[in-house]
């Protein structure tokens, strides 16, 4: 199934912005994140602009956003 | 600090810290060593001052009565990785209740100004009454605790605050510095100035890379108290990096809570600047007065961009591996470096950027360091400006200062310089007397009088219940871009569990940005490493609970009333579709979410004051 994936931040270095993505059926939202080398650690991520956890099996077409989980000072 | 057993919780008393209390208006000093009355007290910064700030009756902070206190936490000097913070506390001349009644605040600054203070022999001064003519203060390390000195500061008068530590440092090659610039120095019209610290970067370089203890007004304190700068003067005593130290401080860098402030280069996220990058996926970075227009405008303080105009360095503080400091030097005609710009964190870059309709970097990074040479809080400064130019394009009419608008840098920076130099009391006294002058307080982005963070106030309902700026004393600026979680209970949760706990590290003298929270096993192995003393992460978290509360408890106590804990009226009476996180923060929310945390704070902040 075909995946958007979007990356931000210091994620897009070395990796890219925006890509569509091949990835197996049924597979889930920490398969994405592994299969970019991404730490899944301090990890935001979107399906389709709502917050998902890792588990979240993803759906062909969907859009899956990644972004580092930063913090104020 | 003296350690005379390594159980601090069986006995408070055998942890004593040395206290200088300084008269200013008589010129006298006099020290002693305190044994500590509980935890709060040993951990130190806020957890003290604020114990001694409750034993006072304060209605107005600019009073004789009113103290100044300056205090480290207990890691403070140590070869704890970020141990370096040092405290200022007082009753703020910015942040008010309703009634009039000044509240307390404290500001932390990094640096090594702490660590000079400690190695020069004390743990905290008790600044008392003021002098009549400018001073100020040398402490230097003596056979007894510190030696104490108050000296004429008239040479100091009218230089920015890099021009003051630069000055002084010509006189003491030993030291570091906290001063105020002309901000404080005009108390009167200038409430939000700041306390600027020397770092070792700054003194060998020339360039004005100082750390900033900003909020509250606690360099406008010190104006008021005519005490312009204070000096620590000691040798490096920094002791002996044991294995197991190296250890703590290996974790410290390599957790990933502070790997988000670590450089890219270092596998870093970049520092806080990278924070807008995220908060734009969902249009959430303050524009035009923390009103979102749901475009791209913001994109050109991307890194990325302002990178095409300056060469970026990422900077430390005293042996600080972390690195989280982003300064922007010019760049030469021949390509190479050249002076230095500005630094570029989070807020000052936003609320002197976008929030004020300026997208461009070169023009932001002028403000920034106009700001911090006359030396005042980025956030309050920048916060006052974006309702001033909100009010302005809503009453082209009637405008104030000049008409002065959004995205008119000369104006702005020419608003920035009045301001500081005290010329313009009706931006330097904050938004909350500005907007009570016109009328019109919907749009005023403070919380209890003091002005909002970068971070959009519909996204953080918790602002309410921070007790010292919005981000810096309840960590939830960030909850829902994190998480997403717009339920009553799990707010309700965050506030009282863990967001409180925030203000720990205004206690034990590290960083926030080492980045895990109270309860972590590294903050006891730290404490342990470091002074001998066995506590344990329930122990500490139990501390910073009551001092938070404490805290809390004394706002009540400054007349404080219910209807003050609430967010800017706009975010109820006009949200704004723009932002793309889910809009949840309504009247009714927000009512039952402070119902249910005042009813977990309220029993436990009983008997908290004296
Ligand atoms: S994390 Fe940043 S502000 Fe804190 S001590 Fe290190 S360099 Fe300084």
């Amino acid at each position: 199934m075909q995946i958007t994936v979007k990356l931000y931040g210091s994620l897009c270095i070395g990796r890219f912005n925006s890509a569509l993505c091949e990835y197996p059926d049924h597979c889930t939202v920490l398969t994405i994140v592994k299969s970019l080398g991404i730490p899944s650690e301090y990890l935001i991520r979107l399906r389709n602009g709502s917050h998902v956890q890792f588990d979240e099996v993803v759906q062909d077409g969907d859009t899956i956003s990644l972004l580092p989980m930063l913090d104020g000072g | 600090m003296r350690i005379l057993s390594q159980n601090p919780v069986a006995d408070t008393s055998s942890v004593l810290y040395r206290r200088c209390v300084i008269d200013l208006a008589t010129g006298t000093s006099t020290q002693n060593d305190v044994p500590c009355k509980n935890l709060e007290d040993v951990l130190g910064g806020f957890g003290r001052s604020y114990q001694i700030l409750a034993e006072r009756r304060i209605s107005e902070a600019y009073c004789p009565e009113n103290p100044l206190i300056l205090n480290i936490g207990i890691l403070t000097g140590s070869t704890v990785m970020t141990g370096l913070r040092s405290y200022f506390s007082s009753y703020s001349p910015l942040k008010h209740s309703k009634k009039g009644l000044p509240s307390a605040m404290w500001s932390a600054g990094s640096g090594n100004f702490g660590n000079k203070l400690k190695w020069s022999g004390v743990d905290e001064v008790i600044f008392e009454n003021r002098s009549e003519v400018p001073v100020y203060a040398v402490f230097s390390e003596g056979e007894n605790g510190a030696n104490v000195e108050l000296k004429s500061a008239t040479h100091l008068l009218g230089l920015t605050s890099h021009e003051k530590i630069m000055a002084l440092q010509k006189e003491y090659t030993d030291a570091h510095f906290a001063v105020i610039g002309p901000a404080g120095e005009n108390f009167n019209n200038v409430y939000m100035g700041a306390v600027v610290l020397s770092t070792d970067n700054q003194l060998k370089s020339g360039e004005g890379k100082s750390r900033f203890a900003g909020r509250g007004g606690m360099g406008s304190m010190m104006g008021y108290k005519n005490l312009i700068a204070i000096v620590a003067r000691s040798s490096d005593k920094m002791g002996k990096i044991t294995p197991d130290m190296r250890d703590v401080n290996r974790d410290v860098i390599k957790n990933g809570g502070s790997a988000r402030f670590q450089p890219v280069s270092q596998g870093g996220h970049g520092g806080t600047w990278a924070n807008i990058d995220v908060l734009q996926a969902f249009h959430a970075v303050p524009e035009n007065n923390f009103r979102p227009k749901g475009d791209e405008d913001v994109a050109g303080l991307f890194r990325g961009n302002v990178e095409k105009d300056f060469d970026i360095q990422s900077e430390a503080c005293f042996r600080c591996g972390i690195r989280c400091h982003n300064n922007l030097f010019h760049r030469n005609a021949d390509g190479s470096r050249g002076a230095l710009a500005a630094k570029f964190d989070f807020e000052p870059l936003i609320l002197f950027g976008s929030n004020i309709g300026i997208n461009n970097g070169r023009q932001v990074t002028e403000l920034i360091h106009l700001c911090d040479s006359l030396g005042m809080d980025a956030i309050s400064l920048g916060t006052t400006i974006s309702y001033l130019l909100e009010y302005n394009a809503r009453h082209p009419e009637q405008p104030l200062c000049d008409g002065v608008g959004f995205g008119q840098f000369d104006k702005i920076r020419d608003l920035i310089v009045q301001t500081g130099r005290g010329n313009l009391c009706a931006v330097g006294r904050g938004v909350m007397r500005l907007s009570e002058q016109t009328g019109e307080t919907s749009y005023a982005m403070h919380v209890k009088g003091l002005e909002l963070p970068a971070y959009l106030p519909e996204t953080n309902p918790a602002y309410a219940f921070a007790i010292a700026g919005g981000h810096m004393s309840m960590g939830t600026h960030m909850y829902l871009a994190k998480e997403g979680k717009t339920g009553l209970d799990d707010w309700v949760e965050v506030i009282t569990r863990q967001g409180l706990l925030q203000v720990g590290y205004d206690m034990i003298g590290l960083c926030k940005f080492v980045g895990v929270g109270m309860g972590h096993e590294l903050i006891p192995r730290a404490i342990s490493e470091a002074t001998g003393l066995k506590v344990s992460s329930e122990e500490i978290v139990a501390a910073v609970r009551r001092a938070y509360l404490r805290g809390l408890a004394l706002e009540l106590r400054q007349g404080y009333e219910d209807d003050e804990y609430t967010l800017p009226a706009q975010v109820f009476e006009n949200p704004n579709p723009k932002v793309t996180l889910p809009a949840f923060v309504t009247p009714e929310f927000f009512a039952q979410m402070k119902q249910k945390v005042w009813a977990v704070f309220k029993p436990e902040m009983k008997g908290l004051l004296p």
